[in-house]
């Protein structure tokens, strides 16, 4: 007499929506990756110690501010501030940051959080204490000297 | 007779390679994708001077003032202008040229800053003045930091700071009952299950160090010393410029 075997369970995984979930990752990577490219003035950056620096959280509203000398290393060079891609001389930059951080609170209701500066190296102090006074009298308190990495504190 | 279909040609793509060409650009995109993340020092400048400020005096005892001048590309040299009295960088004030990088000028701030580490009740209420502000409610609507973390249901913890690294054994310790040994430049954070971090309080130091550029030297120089200010505990600055002398410009 002959007995027919048992139905077995099956043990393979199906595969079948593999290629449509790995569509969807690569759609997903396609649309958010970002080739960096710097939209500012091309700067030198100080650099700091990384256990001083702290990131800017998501959630804070912030604008980045480019200033470097047109004619670098030279302290008589006029100085470009550049907010977005407007140029604009640095005695005007408070005034510009004033006029968004207003712009912000009439439109989404948020206040300016953070004014990241992104200053090139040989900028004289004597301009970027003016910048600071001019910013307190704006009411722009909070800024963040953006920096890099200068590795491990040997 | 029957006749024969001739062999057609057929019109598919073949798709069988779709799934590895798609494998590897996705393989590529995961590499190469960076997030962008800006990291720089934190700053907050003091408040515009206006009928309500109130003109505070910084006692010559907690009260560093150093000039600072560029020495060359990327070298800045410091001179002591004044120190507070009995402090390891009295001596210094004798008009010498010290570097940016010198590692008695460095272990100098470190000690006046420890030696004026801020009380452990200070920074509590700072804290909750925080805690008050990130949860928009009028400023004294908790009695007292204890009775904020019930009433919020909230975690205390502590963050360690770099400062201990440092001073080791030396770094000045006081004890708090709600978040336990606090050493100098640990933050307190208080936070909740579903927010995460809601406020913070760090254990400063009531050393001020006011730093007095030369008009000419350059951002890189302020950066490098508030980078070595904060490096040794010293989170109050103050920045300004040395005023030229005679007739120049």
């Amino acid at each position: 007499m002959k007995f027919k075997s048992r139905m077995k369970v099956g043990s393979t995984i199906f595969t079948g929506t593999m290629a449509d979930i790995v569509f969807l990752l690569l759609v997903f990577f396609m649309a958010t990756t970002l080739f960096k490219e710097e939209g500012g003035l091309r700067v030198r950056f100080p650099q700091a110690h990384p256990q001083v620096m702290s990131e800017l959280g998501k959630q804070f509203l912030t604008v980045t501010v480019w200033i470097k000398q047109s004619d670098p290393g030279n302290d008589n060079s006029e100085l470009i501030a550049r907010i977005g891609d407007y140029d604009m001389p640095v005695d005007q930059v408070a005034e510009q940051l004033n006029r968004l951080s207003n712009k912000f609170w009439r439109e989404q209701n948020q206040k300016l959080d953070v004014v990241v500066l992104n200053v090139d190296t040989r900028v004289p102090m004597e301009d970027i204490v003016g910048l600071f006074n001019d910013m307190r009298f704006e009411e722009i308190y909070s800024i963040q000297f953006n920096a890099e990495d200068l590795g491990l504190y040997n | 007779m029957r006749i024969r279909n001739r062999p057609r040609a057929s019109g598919a793509i073949p798709d069988a390679s779709m799934s590895d060409i798609a494998f590897l650009l996705l393989l590529f995109f995961l590499v190469t994708t960076t997030f962008e993340v800006q990291k720089g020092i934190s700053y907050k400048l003091p408040k515009k001077p206006d009928e309500t400020t109130e003109e505070v005096v910084i006692d010559e005892t907690n009260r560093l003032v150093m000039t600072i001048k560029q020495w060359g590309a990327h070298e800045y040299v410091v001179l002591i202008d004044q120190a507070p009295p009995d402090g390891p960088l009295q001596r210094a004030r004798a008009g010498e040229d010290v570097s940016l990088q010198d590692t008695t000028l460095q272990n100098g701030i470190r000690t006046l800053a420890a030696q004026r580490a801020e009380a452990i009740d200070a920074v509590q209420g700072r804290l909750l003045n925080n805690l008050e502000v990130a949860k928009g409610l009028p400023s004294g609507t908790f009695s007292s930091l204890e009775t904020a973390i019930a009433a919020e249901n909230l975690v205390a913890m502590i963050r360690p700071g770099i400062i201990r690294t440092y001073l080791g054994a030396a770094t000045p310790m006081e004890n708090s009952p709600v978040f336990g040994e606090v050493a100098f430049g640990d933050t307190l954070v208080l936070s909740d299950a579903r927010q995460g971090d809601i406020a913070s309080a760090v254990r400063e130091s009531e050393l001020v160090v006011i730093l007095k550029f030369f008009p000419d030297c350059d951002y890189e120089g302020m950066v490098h010393a508030l980078d070595v200010l904060r490096m040794n505990g010293v989170s109050r600055t103050g920045i300004t410029i040395q005023q030229r002398m005679g007739g120049g410009a």
